[in-house]
């Protein structure tokens, strides 16, 4: 069971780049690369990183495949 | 934050910072003389695999061989050689701990899985050999094995979450 993201959309929503985000989250550009496609799942504390960032709750960002 | 590039064998220079790239270009450097302490016995493991295969099991002349790990020379070689691969194994730490989640967990998932088949196989020898199976432990094709195992480990979890 994978988990799926809206990090894509929220990310293109503020015209930023993968560089951009992974700045504002500290992680790489690689990582958010590897989120966005699916094949790497982010740790809860990275999760909560980026739903505060976007101001969503994790739920909205994530899901269960 | 560090970029793994060419399948796993290599890293994206432009994405260190300048206390990354020190602690890298430290443990790369220190590595070196650690390594070569490491072909020596290496080297001769590949002499006498060379000597069977054409020799028809006529024992392979190792006086040159013996006269170098015999020599004093060698034996302070081979301290400062396992200070430098200490340094290399500490400055390597530092440089991981300074990474993301994404290269940790590869890095935590090669490790943890050589270090676990690495005992099962250890324990394997072990047992085997108590019943005659297999002849007494060598640690040397032992580390060469486990070497093996972590750049596969490690390459296929580059390509699992990189």
């Amino acid at each position: 069971m994978g988990v799926t993201s809206r990090l894509h959309h929220l990310r293109h929503a503020r015209s930023w780049t993968q560089a951009d985000l992974a700045r504002h989250v500290g992680v790489s550009r690689q990582t958010i690369n590897s989120i966005e496609t699916g094949r790497f799942e982010p740790s809860l504390s990275l999760a909560l990183k980026l739903a505060a960032l976007f101001g969503a709750p994790v739920e909205d960002i994530f899901a269960l495949r | 934050m560090v970029e793994i590039t060419h399948k796993g064998t290599w890293v994206k220079w432009s994405s260190l910072d300048a206390r990354d790239k020190g602690w890298f270009v430290l443990s790369m450097a220190a590595a070196l003389p650690f390594g070569l302490i490491l072909a020596v016995p290496a080297g001769e493991w590949a002499y006498q695999l060379g000597h069977h295969l054409r020799s028809d099991g006529a024992p392979p002349d190792m006086r040159h061989f013996a006269a170098i790990v015999g020599s004093d020379v060698f034996r302070y070689a081979v301290i400062a050689g396992l200070i430098c691969g200490t340094v290399s194994a500490a400055a390597w730490w530092r440089f991981s701990i300074r990474q993301d989640e994404m290269f940790n967990r590869i890095q935590n998932y090669a490790l943890g899985q050589t270090g676990a088949w690495s005992l099962a196989g250890a324990t394997a020898w072990w047992v085997l050999s108590l019943g005659g199976w297999t002849g007494p432990f060598l640690p040397g094709p032992f580390l060469a094995a486990s070497l093996v195992l972590l750049c596969a480990f490690w390459f296929y979890a580059v390509a699992r979450w990189a």
